[in-house]
């Protein structure tokens, strides 16, 4: 990753606390994915055999709103982290341009002001590569998430075939399905956003 | 930046300021270098904005390298938010600065440089050929505040004290003191919040042989001056005033 201006770097930095602001609203959706699977599974014990089919759903649609809430706090600790990197890189950046402009300046050479420089900027790329790596990670979390948003909108079209042979709890179900499904899209959505932030910088 | 020799002996003193290529909307300052026998002492070493300027012209008269010990008078950014620099120029290098302020001044950045606490009433610090003294100057500003007096050169670095704010180019001496207290009186009034505490300053600082009275902006006093500061000094009304709270004051109802 490079930067041809500080206000890309800027923007960088911008982008980045977008994601995590975004994901934060995305932590509270998984929670209600979660509390919907709590409720289907609430209905489907009283329904009992009429509602069979939906029990394994409401299992999946469970697992799934605990795992994505446990991805969207990993992309937050790791956005959360890279801004701080980000940080950290642009004032080695800021200092190494001072130092240099002060070096430039010297009516002599010196040894011992080189070899600081010399450290200052490996210090510089080493920080520059630590930011890419974490990109990268946050990405690859970005698509897992997004990942498991669409296997809950498969799931929840699923229950809603489950729920028509639920005979008077059909009602109850399908609004479930019809929470899990808003869910998931609105999880979509944020993650699409986010990658597209994400994307620009990369 | 340029550089003076004010003291030269065993050791010696440098001051530099007057930067011509100075930001114009950044405060003027004055930093300060004792050099003694291969060990240097950066005093105040200044602001981020000026650390290019300084690098150079430290460097025209030690070796980087020697850099041994920093001091921060208090915790302005005009005199040490070049911290994070220096951290990194000097790492082995340690800092003397007022106890008060450790936790904010790690702000600027300070991950090499070992912090050393100056406690409320002050110590010493030995160099190969001269102790030098950090002495109690709290809430002058600062309420964790120190300057540091060097009975060999008798020089007092007085921080804030002593400060004029003038135009770029300002000889490095006062030379007609009536002259320059229209300089410093503004600043004086509206900075110095407490006439006990710059009275108590005074009666210790006037115990001290000085020659010269360096401040960090400004023009540096010598010989008589250095009286007549600390008789005009003595005499100023200074700090939290009645026209200040009544200009602070919401007018009253009706």
């Amino acid at each position: 990753m490079t930067y041809s201006s500080q206000r890309e770097q800027q923007d960088f930095f911008a982008r980045t606390a977008t994601v995590v602001g975004h994901l934060e609203g995305v932590r509270q959706v998984a929670n209600g994915i979660s509390l919907a699977a709590a409720n289907a599974k609430a209905v489907a014990a009283r329904a009992g055999n009429q509602a069979a089919g939906f029990v394994p759903i409401t299992n999946f649609i469970d697992e799934m709103g605990g795992e994505t809430r446990q991805l969207v706090g990993r992309v937050n600790r790791d956005a959360q982290r890279m801004v701080r990197e980000v940080l950290a890189e642009k004032r080695l950046g800021d200092s190494l341009e001072r130092m240099r402009r002060g070096i430039d300046r010297l009516d002599e050479r010196s040894p011992y002001l080189d070899e600081i420089a010399r450290r200052l900027t490996a210090e510089h790329s080493a920080a520059r590569e630590s930011t890419t790596r974490h990109l990268t990670n946050l990405c690859d979390l970005l698509q897992t998430i997004s990942d498991h948003a669409r296997a809950a909108r498969m799931m929840s079209t699923r229950s809603r075939v489950e729920a028509t042979i639920a005979g008077d709890y059909q009602e109850s179900l399908e609004s479930v399905a019809d929470t899990v499904d808003h869910a998931a899209q609105h999880i979509r959505d944020v993650v699409m956003k986010c990658q597209s932030l994400l994307r620009e910088i990369n | 930046m340029l550089r003076t020799e004010i003291f030269s002996g065993r050791h010696h003193w440098h001051v530099f300021g007057r930067d011509p290529d100075k930001l114009s909307q950044i405060i003027d300052t004055n930093q300060y270098l004792v050099r003694d026998q291969g060990v240097s002492f950066l005093l105040d070493p200044g602001g981020i904005e000026t650390f290019s300027a300084m690098l150079p012209a430290v460097a025209s008269c030690c070796d980087i390298s020697e850099i041994s010990y920093l001091f921060a008078s208090h915790q302005d950014p005009d005199i040490i938010s070049s911290l994070g620099l220096w951290d990194k120029t000097v790492p082995h290098a340690k800092l003397y600065a007022p106890w008060l302020w450790e936790g904010f001044l790690k702000h600027f950045g300070c991950h090499n440089i070992e912090y050393v606490g100056i406690p409320d009433e002050g110590m010493t610090l030995d160099l190969p050929s001269v102790k030098l003294h950090f002495v109690p100057a709290h809430y002058l500003h600062s309420s964790g505040n120190f300057h540091v007096y060097d009975p060999v050169a008798r020089i007092l670095m007085s921080g804030d004290i002593g400060a004029a704010l003038e135009p770029a180019g300002a000889p490095m001496f006062v030379d007609d003191f009536n002259a320059h207290v229209s300089r410093m009186e503004l600043f004086h009034r509206r900075w110095m919040p407490s006439n006990r505490a710059k009275n108590d300053w005074i009666a210790r600082v006037r115990q001290l042989d000085i020659d010269i009275m360096a401040p960090q902006h400004g023009r540096l006093f010598r010989g008589d001056d250095v009286k007549r500061f600390l008789d005009w000094f003595e005499a100023l009304e200074v700090g939290v005033t009645a026209q200040h709270t009544a200009a602070a004051a919401p007018a009253a109802a009706a």
